[in-house]
């Protein structure tokens, strides 16, 4: 592999070691159709390292029963450690303890739970949401739909050409009538990483709620609820390392309790008589039903690891590879990277079209090559058709990737040309 | 705390002092015209305790509880209502489980922390409800508007 020589295999300044961390993670030792597995779909999900998965399987192995009414020895130790494992998220995002701390079953149960525990009850007709166009769908079709029900409006606040959010369309957005303001943190498509705490400015000067959809930012970036004054922030387990099925919504504490539960049912109650319930405390209101203990565990196992490598170390990391990765994308004629141009101003990912060759025909030659990237409109529709392009190839990192990975990439990209330039061989007359 | 080794069954947790307690409670009973008048649940054994007290001088002047629930729940309700009486508010307002614990002098089992805790809880979400009566209720953003 000859382009390797290009990559800075070094370990960074502060003591980073791709190496190191790749040994923690089982996955990235696969072969793809016989060559070395290189990961690029990590916006989609993460691959977990054994802490992650030892942790799981120690509580199935040692500690599992049901939680909180229990008082035999295995439902104290499987409380203990799904109670901590709400603290040590909370501690991971700034927050002032668990109760602020709602695990669900991903960032789309996350935002459904404030379209029906908070949405449902306090938006009427006249009423505005305001989201921006760059949402995933898990964060557009809940409000779409919820300004139906209630007879509110939604709108959203429109993007520069450069893939920033245009702030001097939101000011003008944000008005009286604005009763919730939402938005990505990190878009999934751009890459954009969006100004949270300006946004959040303009959403409590009006009195309107802030909500923010931490799938991208949270995993990849060090976040400070209490710093940027979010209201509801919501993020999933498995792009930050932990178990699929398990998620967060962090809420202030008053704003939790002023909102209703979303289900019913047990766990979420305090007491129940045939005329009422009464709820229990935070966050178990909005846990109804056996929690999501397993997963939960690990996902407090994956912030303990995530908080050991260091956020602001894998922010630094995926800031390295993109700005490599732009570098190198725009030596391929024909290839057009969406979002902004500084790696600062991005996440660690990089959505592309390459002249009329087809993201599925990308995605598929690559996997050829071993490598995982995603194709198509990556969940957000109403985004591809403003940018006109109905689908585009991503790649996006994670803390385990290596520069040596994006030159796979590039001469995979190299040999992708090569096949749509491939002629029928010429008909010899006899 | 092992859990390996408790010894003679009960002994550390059900004391003879704490099972009179339970028995024979010293504050049961309701008082009318009290200014704290709270009630609340611990779903783990399905206590209940509603606490009413007499609000002078900012001073618990008087205290009495009505309850169900376990032994831990009911007796610590009991002992500790007798340590309130005579209390300053803002006093009562800063204990914590630490203080239930002292005056029961065992050591509590994490499933059981919240029985002992329960009549604390509830004695002090009714002060905060007494000197919160009246008061505005802080507006929270997004809430309570109605659409223009």
């Amino acid at each position: 592999m000859t382009s390797s020589k290009r990559s800075n295999t070094k370990p960074a300044a502060n003591g980073y070691s791709v190496d190191a961390i790749r040994k923690d993670f089982p996955i990235l030792t696969r072969k793809i159709h016989g060559k070395p597995l290189v990961y690029f779909d990590n916006a989609a999900t993460t691959q977990r390292p054994k802490q992650v998965i030892d942790a799981l399987s120690e509580f199935y192995s040692e500690h599992n029963a049901n939680v909180h009414r229990g008082l035999h020895a295995l439902s104290m130790e499987a409380s203990d450690l799904y109670d901590r494992a709400h603290e040590k998220v909370s501690d991971f995002i700034g927050a002032d303890g668990m109760e602020e701390v709602v695990f669900t079953q991903g960032t789309t149960d996350s935002l459904n739970l404030v379209a029906y525990a908070y949405a449902l009850h306090e938006l009427g007709p006249g009423d505005e949401i305001l989201g921006t166009v760059m949402e995933h769908h898990s964060n557009f079709v809940p409000w779409q739909q919820m300004a139906k029900i209630k007879g509110a409006t939604f709108k959203q606040i429109p993007i520069t050409p450069d893939g920033h959010l245009d702030m001097e369309a939101a000011k003008r957005l944000v008005t009286g009538r604005t009763k919730l303001v939402t938005v990505t943190a990190m878009s999934n498509v751009l890459g954009t990483i969006n100004p949270v705490k300006d946004i959040g400015e303009l959403a409590h000067d009006k009195g309107a709620l802030f909500l923010v959809d931490g799938a991208q930012s949270v995993p990849h970036m060090a976040v400070d609820v209490k710093k940027d004054d979010i209201d509801l922030l919501a993020f999933s387990g498995h792009k930050m390392c932990g178990p699929t099925g398990v998620g967060v919504l962090y809420g202030k504490k008053e704003i939790l309790e002023a909102m209703k539960p979303y289900r019913y049912g047990g766990e979420m109650i305090k007491r129940v008589t045939f005329e009422e319930s009464r709820w229990n405390d935070l966050p178990w209101k909005f846990e109804a039903g056996t929690p999501i203990i397993g997963p939960g565990i690990g996902l407090g196992a994956a912030v303990d690891y995530l908080t050991k490598i260091g956020m602001d170390d894998i922010r630094a990391h995926e800031v390295r590879l993109i700005r490599y990765t732009l570098k190198r994308l725009a030596e391929i004629k024909g290839l057009k990277v969406y979002g902004p141009a500084k790696a600062e101003e991005r996440g660690g990912l990089a959505a592309f079209t390459f002249g009329d060759i087809h993201a599925h025909d990308i995605a598929d030659l690559m996997d050829r090559e071993g490598i995982a990237v995603r194709a198509g409109h990556h969940c957000a529709q109403p985004l591809a058709s403003l940018l006109d392009v109905m689908s585009t190839a991503r790649a996006s990192f994670y803390l385990y990737n290596h520069e040596k990975e994006v030159d796979v990439f590039i001469e995979a990209l190299h040999k992708i040309r090569g096949v749509f330039e491939r002629k029928p061989a010429a008909k010899v007359n006899a | 705390v092992s859990t390996d080794d408790l010894g003679e069954l009960g002994a550390d947790l059900y004391v003879e002092e704490l099972i009179d307690h339970y028995k024979n409670p010293r504050n049961a009973g309701e008082l009318k015209s009290a200014e704290v008048d709270h009630d609340g649940d611990n779903p783990t054994c399905g206590d209940m305790v509603h606490a009413y007290a007499v609000v002078k001088d900012g001073k618990l002047a008087d205290i009495k509880f009505r309850g169900k629930g376990c032994a831990i729940s009911q007796a610590s309700a009991d002992i500790l209502y007798e340590d309130l009486k005579g209390k300053r508010l803002d006093e009562v307002k800063k204990l914590n489980i630490q203080h239930v614990q002292g005056l029961l002098g065992i050591t509590l089992r994490p499933a059981r922390v919240k029985c002992a805790d329960l009549s604390l809880v509830v004695i002090k979400e009714g002060i905060k409800e007494y000197e919160e009566k009246g008061k505005a209720k802080k507006t929270l953003p997004g809430f309570g508007k109605s659409g223009a």
